[in-house]
């Protein structure tokens, strides 16, 4: 797509989102509760899905336009600048749809145009509570059954919206734990199967942010499979480089929006010298980040668009994708300080909520320290870390 | 330019700043510099001050990129003063209070270019004459540096003031600086990763443990940080960019300077240890134009101030 092209639609969509000014207002309120703001992310999903927005780069067969993925990011960039939050909808959607789209084609055709219009919530189904970090250690199992389904028995944790999703992308194991990697499946699991229970966990902040899942005995068709029985690990690692493309382009340009709420929001003011310098000291610090975020992930965005296989190098980008979004919530201790602290008003509330899930930033996906060993390893090729104490 | 050209030119670079006390820009006009600098204006001075970076020397080469981006009035060669630190130049009661430094003796300058602090249309000649009592050569931080220092106060009509865009000029100095900053720091990041590699303690390689691998690691992502907004700020042009970049640049060197010097122990504080040479130029090159720190907090307050995030540039 020529960058004309691009223009006029970044054009037509900043139009259409004036447009739809009075329709979307109450989005730019801040709600109260997970309940609500999944509420107002389905209302805007169905309004982006429905003017053909968020279709750009998702395949024709699976919903979608054709096109380059680039198109899409920047209409989701637009979005966020204009104010408005970017669907908790797209912010799994982002990661784990185009592992669909390229294992399971099929598949993708069926179930991804309701879930792009917001209609169901998916989430992902990784952790448990013995596989953190060490993801190829889960236990989770899916045995196969003769009729090419599988049957799931386990327990998966930090479900992000676990409560509310209707979808699962599920990994687990088919053959014995000490095949590590090998022998992993990736399914998509209906979480209104039989032999499902789930429990909610609320992060520090109060907010029901996240939940467990136990499957017993669980029932998953053959036609749900994404990618191969036995090359789980593979669509996992194809689906996290999408973790460190669109859906860290996505933080980056929400994490600005918030940086920009601040600026506005502050009442510290040019005539109090110490507080308006300590003030900018961490606005610019958030910026900078921020920035050379954006530089980095624009690059990795390319290249996932281009078909490019992105490797070792994305951790710097999920590394100073954590430090900014920390950098920015934590600029709100200095510029809203007491309402921060004390305040009671939704909005209040959602900075707090807002600063807790900033520190998972660096935890999720690859905690922080794993993102560090791996350039210690793979770029700057240090020798292999010791196990052995001194 | 293409990646065959970029390692071609890259040899050279290298091969010239490996030759002992060679005129760099004298070298540099001798490889067809010009010529290259008009086919890729961007890249080749990127490369040459990455270079420079990695190389840790210094040259006279900053000047003549202020210059030829000053463009307007300014016709070189002309030795420019430029601001490091607290010390710049200030317009006061008709008088030009005049601190700054130099990369080469005034004396053997044509003339001498000093702008006011926040000058973005206008700069001032000097007759090199009425500032040569005015100028020592300066040891301090970095004696390698070869900086010299200008402090003297001389009537604003004794100075020529000349139309030229030094808005533009400062952004292009800001962007070679914030190269060499990089160049600088990878070339630290590598004499580092040598050092644990090798350097044995309790029977294994200090870079086997967790704290020096992982300090290291960072260094690597602000370094990549600073290289991404060093991209943008190349093509776009723009000041704000360069001076994101630039800021960034001394932050990314701050912090490897800091991992660098505790990872390689006690020879890495010697003499007779490369390292102390880089870190010494790296403060050097934080220093020109507005270090890190006092940056980081102005384009903070900048942004108070219009209550905007400026827009990225279109993918």
């Amino acid at each position: 797509m020529s960058a004309t092209e691009t223009d006029r639609i970044l054009g037509a969509f900043e139009d259409a989102l004036t447009a739809s000014a009075d329709l979307l207002a109450g989005l730019l309120e801040p709600a109260r509760g997970l309940d609500a703001q999944l509420a107002n992310s389905r209302q805007l999903m169905n309004w982006l899905f429905d003017g053909g927005w968020v279709r750009w780069g998702w395949p024709e067969e699976a919903g979608g336009f054709g096109g380059s993925s680039i198109t899409r990011c920047q209409i989701l960039e637009r979005l966020a600048l204009r104010g408005y939050d970017i669907p908790h909808h797209l912010q799994v959607l982002e990661v784990v749809g185009p592992a669909v789209v390229n294992h399971a084609p099929q598949l993708a055709a069926t179930v991804l145009p309701g879930a792009l219009r917001g209609d169901e919530l998916w989430c992902q189904g990784f952790s448990e509570p013995e596989a953190g970090s060490d993801l190829a250690a889960l236990r989770t199992r899916a045995t196969p059954r003769d009729d090419g389904g599988f049957t799931i028995n386990g327990h998966k944790i930090w479900t992000s919206y676990g409560m509310h999703a209707d979808r699962m992308v599920l990994l687990a194991r088919t053959g014995p734990l000490t095949d590590r990697h090998r022998g992993l499946v990736m399914l998509l699991v209906d979480l209104d199967s039989p032999g499902i229970e789930r429990r909610p966990i609320a992060l520090a902040s109060g907010r029901e942010e996240l939940a467990e899942f136990f499957f017993t005995d669980v029932v998953v068709h053959g036609d749900r499979l994404i990618g191969e029985a036995g090359g789980g690990w593979s669509v996992a690692m194809d689906l996290l480089q999408y973790e460190r493309g669109t859906y860290a382009w996505m933080r980056m340009a929400m994490a600005t929006n918030r940086l920009q709420e601040l600026l506005r929001q502050t009442t510290v003011n040019p005539w109090a010298a110490d507080r308006y310098g300590q003030a900018g000291s961490v606005v610019g610090q958030a910026y900078l980040h921020l920035a050379a975020l954006r530089a980095r992930t624009s690059g990795t965005v390319q290249r996932l668009a281009a078909g490019e296989v992105v490797g070792e190098q994305t951790s710097i980008d999920k590394i100073l994708l954590s430090t900014a979004e920390q950098d920015v919530l934590d600029a709100t201790e200095v510029l809203l300080n007491t309402e921060m602290l004390i305040g009671d008003q939704a909005g209040d509330q959602r900075w707090r909520e807002e600063w807790w899930y900033s520190r998972a930033a660096s935890i999720y996906g690859g905690a922080r320290e794993i993102q560090h060993s791996i350039i210690a390893d793979r770029v700057l090729k240090l020798p292999k870390e010791s196990t052995v104490g001194r | 330019m293409d990646v065959d050209t970029r390692d071609l030119l890259r040899d050279s670079i290298q091969q010239l700043l490996a030759s002992d006390g060679a005129d760099l820009v004298a070298g540099l006009a001798e490889l067809g510099w010009e010529e290259v600098v008009s086919d890729y204006p961007a890249d080749a001075v990127d490369l040459f001050f990455t270079e420079q970076g990695r190389a840790g020397r210094a040259s006279t080469y900053l000047d003549s990129v202020l210059l030829d981006a000053a463009g307007g009035d300014l016709r070189q060669p002309l030795t420019v003063i430029h601001p490091i630190g607290d010390a710049m130049c200030l317009e006061l009661e008709g008088r030009m209070v005049i601190d700054g430094v130099t990369l080469t003796d005034v004396q053997s300058t044509r003339g001498c270019v000093i702008a006011v602090d926040g000058a973005e249309a206008t700069a001032h000649l000097v007759d090199p004459d009425r500032l040569a009592k005015a100028t020592t050569p300066v040891a301090g931080f970095d004696p390698d540096s070869l900086l010299h220092r200008v402090r003297i106060e001389v009537s604003m009509s004794d100075t020529e003031p000349c139309l030229c865009d030094w808005r533009g000029a400062i952004a292009a100095g800001r962007r070679a600086l914030a190269s060499e900053l990089v160049g600088n720091g990878s070339a630290m990041l590598d004499i580092a990763i040598d050092h644990v590699r090798q350097r044995t303690q309790f029977g294994r390689p200090i870079g086997t443990n967790q704290t020096p691998r992982h300090r290291l690691a960072e260094c690597h992502v602000q370094l990549a940080g600073a290289r991404g907004l060093m991209d943008t700020a190349w093509q776009s042009g723009s000041p704000w960019d360069a001076w994101v970049a630039k800021t960034y640049a001394g932050y990314a060197s701050d912090t490897t300077s800091r991992t660098c010097l505790q990872v390689c122990g006690a020879i890495g504080l010697t003499s007779e240890h490369v390292l102390g040479g880089y870190a010494k130029r790296a403060r050097v090159l934080d220093a020109l134009y507005g270090g890190w720190r006092a940056s980081v907090q102005d384009i903070g307050m900048t942004l108070l101030r219009r209550e905007t995030i400026p827009a990225g540039p279109l993918l």
